[in-house]
């Protein structure tokens, strides 16, 4: 079966068919195009599918698509303001943190979600907000060295409001 | 002068990776595209006595069921002797059976389940040091020892007469070194997109990391002229060798085929762990003869590869190992004995310098133990065999550049460890 | 393939009759990163055998999501979100066994989904949070159509997986009184953060002049269920805490435990650490007491 599932997406009001129990990342990829999150174990491993709903980061794999109604998901689409780019995705290109990419998007998302939360991390904080997400290329080091620079406030300040917030 | 060197250069792609627009092969979506799902054999080995899906065919939603009858030349990889869909004898857990190409993944699976398909299941062999003995289950009718020229059963290199060396020696000194499977788990899985376009070609958007090597063996599988089959690489999540195997490509390609629509076959996290290709596990025993002075005078080294039920990139793994193994020493007298073994597990592909790494991960190991036995330190049995500019190789190549004393005296410096001065002063050159 | 539906009740009379059909498989869902996980695997398998519709039941839409304080009583609502329940003030300040071990469990974004309640319900051996809230004692609340009715935690398990709640009782709330005394949990994964237990604990405990009055630990991934350790505890009773004397008793821990190998470890491992996890927590609880 499936129902209509009507939530924000970026900011923008979308509304999809979503089958009964799809979850978010298979909306976000099958349903409406989005195929920013990726797929990478379907098992809330790897942290490839990580998207925020409601200002938390959550790996959209393991989020039944239908109780996202009414919220707030914001994927890394949605983070650039035109194409003035987040501090992170500049941090994350600056430091050449990304190698095959895969995992960048969920990266990225677990980043923003934290630095929210944790604008000025210790680098111990960082890695154990960056464990839940997976990068078989080995970029860990530089991925952390970009959020530390983020967060020293290299590549200016981050944006007013947390991301994907109600 | 230079545009690049020295400086740091953004990647091309980068952005796009920062900003999720990179495409990946598991991104790419066509209008009407079809999903593809596998029947994969749930025993080690076993007989297909009868496969039926003509009421699969009829399942709602699907638009193909395919079998070994529908693949025009059922084999393929680098050594042509893998089944895209099984013949009667299965080979492993997870070789695919069947195929369905269905409007969506449930449907597919639903055509799946109603394939009616008997089975006897057979006695498989899964130990490499039992399949090599007589009378084991065969995997392959032909015997499960690899026959190199098509007759030996060792794959050697011969160097003056270890038996000699041996004699020489003061010590001997044997090893037994395993190395276990290991899956490359790139963070993308295994996928295809396969679709004719406009003029009848078929195109394939594929993971593969050697296109062309995947283009001329699938051109042999489709039965199509290479003009008629088009490949589309790009940006993959991940390969680590992994992709040098065709796992996705051939029965999207067929199934593309069959139904005239796009079709898409992406492997689940699981399939991919459990039934493709993997770095496949060896067994080595070095027997050495070293002198008091430290001179390594022979070394006899046995090596069983297990390829798994069929030879993908086993036998080049074996190639690769055997002219290796004995490391960057000078040994006069030397034998190595590679042998390669099927077994009823998945095949042997290709893992990040596969066959070498494993190789001097087992000869590093013996070599600290001549050093134990002689009685000096790990660095000076290193320094005292090692090869010169001008040496010979075990395979007989003179060596033109050779760094193996200068790369010992950086390590013996980052690592902090004091050289005496005799090997300090040391040199390559002779 | 199975059919699957959704709901979301708005109140625990529509919660209730749906959770009472016959022919339908009723599972109930919190945070979903346990649940969700196991319903892909199962839409990616070939579906040899029929099997009911399963009926989805989403609790987020109740209210179970507070954390609130009554006298001593401390009630947290199993809908709580593992991150909620980390940067609550009651739980930092009057918590710290189960901050410690909410502080450990998964990784950020699993926090931010899953609930303690999910946590508890299932039932796996290695649930980080139960044994801190098996040493606090606490006690669960289940509601049913007939109902409600409270059952402590130490008697909820039954088995890997399994707990006392029929299959038309939600798990609504966990009490605890977190006491005068010192707590502390201990885990040990096969890395730092974003990791299972192989053997973890946690440990309560009231000291008089360093003396041990009443004691309570328990042990995880070690047994079919978190378990008390009764032998560790007497033998700690009425003993002044020092490191030998918690070294000794913990070595006791092995007779309440009956590991199994298993992909996180194996049982002959679990057995030489979790004496030493056991002393960990129960060092660092009376550690906490004094200071």
């Amino acid at each position: 079966m499936s129902q209509i599932l009507k939530f924000y997406l970026n900011g923008n009001p979308v509304q999809v068919a979503a089958g009964d129990a799809d979850t978010l990342l298979d909306v976000l990829r099958e349903g409406l195009g989005f195929t920013s999150p990726k797929c990478g174990c379907n098992h809330g491993d790897c942290g490839a599918c990580t998207v925020i709903l409601n200002g938390y980061s959550v790996k959209s794999c393991t989020v039944l698509a239908l109780t996202a109604e009414g919220k707030n998901v914001c994927t890394v689409d949605g983070l650039a303001d035109g194409d003035k780019l987040h501090p992170v995705q500049r941090a994350f290109h600056e430091y050449g943190a990304p190698q095959c990419g895969y995992c960048t998007p969920g990266m990225v998302m677990a980043a923003v979600s934290f630095l929210n939360r944790n604008p000025s991390p210790t680098e111990d904080e960082v890695k154990e907000a960056l464990s839940g997400n997976l990068c078989r290329c080995g970029g860990y080091k530089k991925y952390v060295q970009a959020v530390m620079a983020t967060a020293r406030g290299e590549f200016g300040p981050l944006p007013e409001g947390s991301v994907g917030n109600v | 002068m230079f545009n690049s060197v020295g400086k740091r250069v953004p990647r091309y792609d980068g952005i796009g990776h920062v900003t999720g627009r990179t495409q990946y092969v598991s991104d790419v979506r066509m209008p009407d595209m079809l999903t593809c799902k596998t029947l994969r054999c749930p025993y080690h080995k076993a007989r297909i006595k009868s496969i039926d899906v003509s009421e699969a065919k009829k399942s709602q939603g699907v638009y193909a069921v395919i079998t070994k009858d529908n693949v025009p030349h059922n084999l393929f990889a680098m050594v042509p002797d893998h089944h895209v869909l099984a013949e009667e004898i299965t080979r492993y857990k997870g070789q695919n059976i069947a195929a369905a190409a269905a409007v969506n993944k449930d449907a597919a699976l639903d055509a799946l389940a109603k394939i009616k398909i008997e089975y006897e299941e057979l006695e498989p062999v899964i130990d490499p040091e039992e399949a090599v003995k007589d009378g084991a289950p065969q995997v392959r009718p032909e015997g499960n020892n690899h026959l190199f020229d098509g007759k030996s059963l060792t794959r050697k290199i011969r160097r003056g007469n270890v038996e000699e060396g041996f004699k020489e020696a003061d010590f001997i000194v044997e090893g037994r070194y395993t190395t276990p499977s290991q899956e490359h788990a790139p963070m993308e899985t295994c996928c295809s997109v396969a679709y004719l376009d406009a003029s009848g070609k078929l195109v394939i958007h594929s993971k593969a990391q050697g296109l062309y090597f995947a283009q001329g063996d699938l051109a042999n599988v489709f039965q199509l002229p290479l003009n008629k089959l088009k490949f589309v690489g790009g940006t993959i999540g991940g390969g680590f060798g992994g992709m040098n195997s065709i796992h996705t490509d051939h029965i999207a390609g067929l199934l593309a085929l069959a139904t005239g629509k796009p079709v898409r076959f992406a492997m689940t996290r699981e399939e991919e762990t459990l039934f493709s290709t993997i770095r496949s596990p060896w067994i080595f025993k070095i027997k050495d003869g070293i002198r008091k002075d430290g001179v390594i005078t022979a070394r006899h080294v046995e090596v069983l590869h297990d390829c798994g039920a069929y030879t993908e990139l086993g036998l080049y793994a074996v190639e690769k190992n055997a002219n290796l193994i004995a490391g960057a020493n000078l040994i006069k007298n030397l034998a190595v004995d590679s042998r390669m073994v099927y077994t009823n597990k998945m095949p042997s592909g290709s893992m990040r310098g596969f066959g070498v790494n494993v190789g001097q991960y087992a000869e590093q190991v013996q070599l600290d133990r001549l050093a134990r036995a002689v009685g000096i330190s790990p660095m000076e049995i290193r320094f005292i065999n090692a090869f010169h500019v001008g040496d010979k190789n075990h395979t007989g190549n003179e060596l033109a550049s050779v760094s193996t004393i200068e790369t010992l005296q950086k390590v013996a410096a980052m690592s902090g460890q004091k050289l005496p001065e005799k090997y300090l002063a040391m040199s390559s050159a002779k | 393939m199975r059919e699957y539906e959704y709901h979301a009740p708005q109140s625990f009379e529509s919660l209730f009759r749906l959770a009472s059909a016959d022919g339908v498989e009723v599972r109930f869902l919190a945070g979903g990163t346990d649940l969700m996980p196991r319903i892909s695997a199962e839409r990616n398998q070939i579906p040899y055998d029929k099997k009911p519709r399963m009926r989805i039941v989403y609790l987020g839409a109740l209210g179970l999501d507070n954390v609130t304080e009554e006298g001593e009583r401390i009630t947290i609502g199993a809908c709580c979100t593992l991150s909620s329940l980390l940067e609550n003030e009651v739980v930092k300040t009057k918590l710290p066994v189960l901050r410690d071990a909410l502080a450990e469990m998964a990784g950020v974004s699993i926090r931010n989904t899953a609930t303690i309640g999910g946590n508890i319900m299932n039932a796996s051996p290695a649930a980080d949070s139960v044994p801190p809230l098996l040493a606090l004692d606490a006690e669960c609340t289940l509601r049913s159509a007939s109902g409600e009715r409270r059952v402590f935690l130490s008697e909820y398990f039954t088995g890997p997986g399994k707990t006392v709640a029929k299959p038309d009782e939600v798990l609504v709330s966990i009490a605890v009184k977190p006491g005068r005394g010192g707590s502390s949990f201990k885990k040990l994964g096969r890395r730092k953060a974003e990791t299972l237990s192989m053997v973890n604990a946690a440990a309560y405990l009231e000291l008089r002049d360093g003396i041990c009055e009443s004691i309570r630990v328990a042990v995880g991934s070690a047994a079919p269920t978190v378990v008390r350790c009764i032998d560790v505890e007497q033998a700690l009773v009425g003993k002044k805490i020092n490191e030998e004397v918690v070294r000794e008793a913990s070595l006791l821990v092995t007779k309440a435990i009956s590991p199994i190998d298993d992909i996180r470890s194996s049982a002959w491992y679990r057995v030489r650490v979790a004496p030493t996890v056991v002393a960990r927590a129960v060092l660092t609880a009376a550690e906490r007491k004094r200071g």
